[in-house]
């Protein structure tokens, strides 16, 4: 047997390659009515789609595709530019955990930015204390929720 | 055309429900996709989507026998266990050898049982090389795969028949 020619050689091999052909050639004359009658309304079938199923192609198909192509990538530079920065959603969970496990008030946090700011202030001027909600101090308004 | 091609995937699949599917699914992508083609060329086209449709159906097939364990089941074909692959993997029939003196109305079957166990890639090249009469590099089109792929799967698939096959099949067969 040749594995260059992709053809087996050898004389017995060939005899029973043979054979294995002629029995193969018998099993496909050999189909039932009902397996034939299956297969030629399959034909049929699929040549009755040559043509009723494929648009005709117009010279604006392409110009079609083009527009398809950059309405998407209009869309996903927006979408990217206008999602958050990456800080943000690194930080998602942990903000979530907290937010969901602190007795804190909401507004407490959608101010927090501001409370933030104050306190850089008063760092800056030496004070001593941040301020939180209300006006107390933060360490303290957080403790007393 | 459609004859042998359902002689092949019902010898790939052992189903002839899966080998009309396949048959017809093979037919309607070369009508779709290559209809506007010169009909000299559908044969090679079809040779191609036909192989495309039963490597698919083998795929399918290994993902639902795994599953299909995984719930307690069992494998509806044992030449898709989930332990192998059967694109790839070497003969590995459990089943004790042929008979001798087996008559020879059995052989077709008989045939079929080995063909059917062989790795998909060592029938697909066995069949289009060996009863399709495809070059090696038409196979290896029609597979998608290198011609070098294509000589290794017959010729392994052609020791195995040998193996399975000669010592009682040419000296039964009086055909």
């Amino acid at each position: 047997m040749s594995d260059t020619s992709g053809k087996p050689a050898e004389a017995g091999d060939q005899r029973l390659l043979d054979a294995v052909k002629a029995r193969l050639d018998q099993s496909e004359q050999a189909l039932d009515g009902v397996t034939l009658g299956r297969l030629r309304a399959a034909r049929r079938e699929a040549l009755a789609t040559l043509g009723a199923e494929r648009p005709r192609r117009t010279w604006w198909e392409p110009m079609r595709g083009l527009a398809v192509a950059a309405t998407l990538a209009t869309l996903t530079v927006s979408l990217w530019s206008l999602s958050p920065g990456p800080t943000d959603t690194g930080l998602m969970p942990l903000e979530d955990l907290a937010l969901l496990t602190d007795s804190e008030d909401l507004e407490f946090y959608q101010d927090l930015d501001f409370y933030l700011w104050l306190d850089s202030r008063e760092s800056a001027n030496g004070d001593a204390e941040p301020v939180g909600q209300g006006g107390q101090p933060l360490g303290r308004d957080r403790q007393t929720g | 055309m459609e004859r042998r091609a359902y002689r092949l995937a019902m010898i790939a699949t052992s189903s002839r429900e899966d080998a009309l599917d396949i048959v017809q699914d093979a037919m309607l992508r070369l009508v779709r996709g290559y209809g506007d083609r010169a009909a000299d060329e559908w044969g090679a086209l079809f040779h191609r989507i036909l192989q495309s449709v039963i490597r698919d159906w083998y795929r399918r097939s290994r993902v639902r026998n795994r599953w299909r364990q995984f719930f307690g089941g069992q494998a509806e074909d044992p030449a898709d266990g989930p332990g192998e692959d059967p694109l790839e993997t070497r003969f590995a029939s459990a089943d004790p050898g042929p008979a001798v003196g087996l008559a020879q109305t059995q052989t077709l079957a008989e045939l079929d049982r080995v063909l059917h166990r062989l790795p998909l890639r060592q029938q697909q090249a066995f069949l289009l090389r060996q009863w399709e009469g495809l070059s090696v590099r038409q196979t290896a089109e029609a597979m998608g795969c290198s011609e070098g792929s294509v000589k290794t799967h017959l010729s392994r698939a052609v020791k195995v028949l040998r193996e399975e096959l000669q010592e009682y099949w040419l000296e039964n067969d009086d055909t």
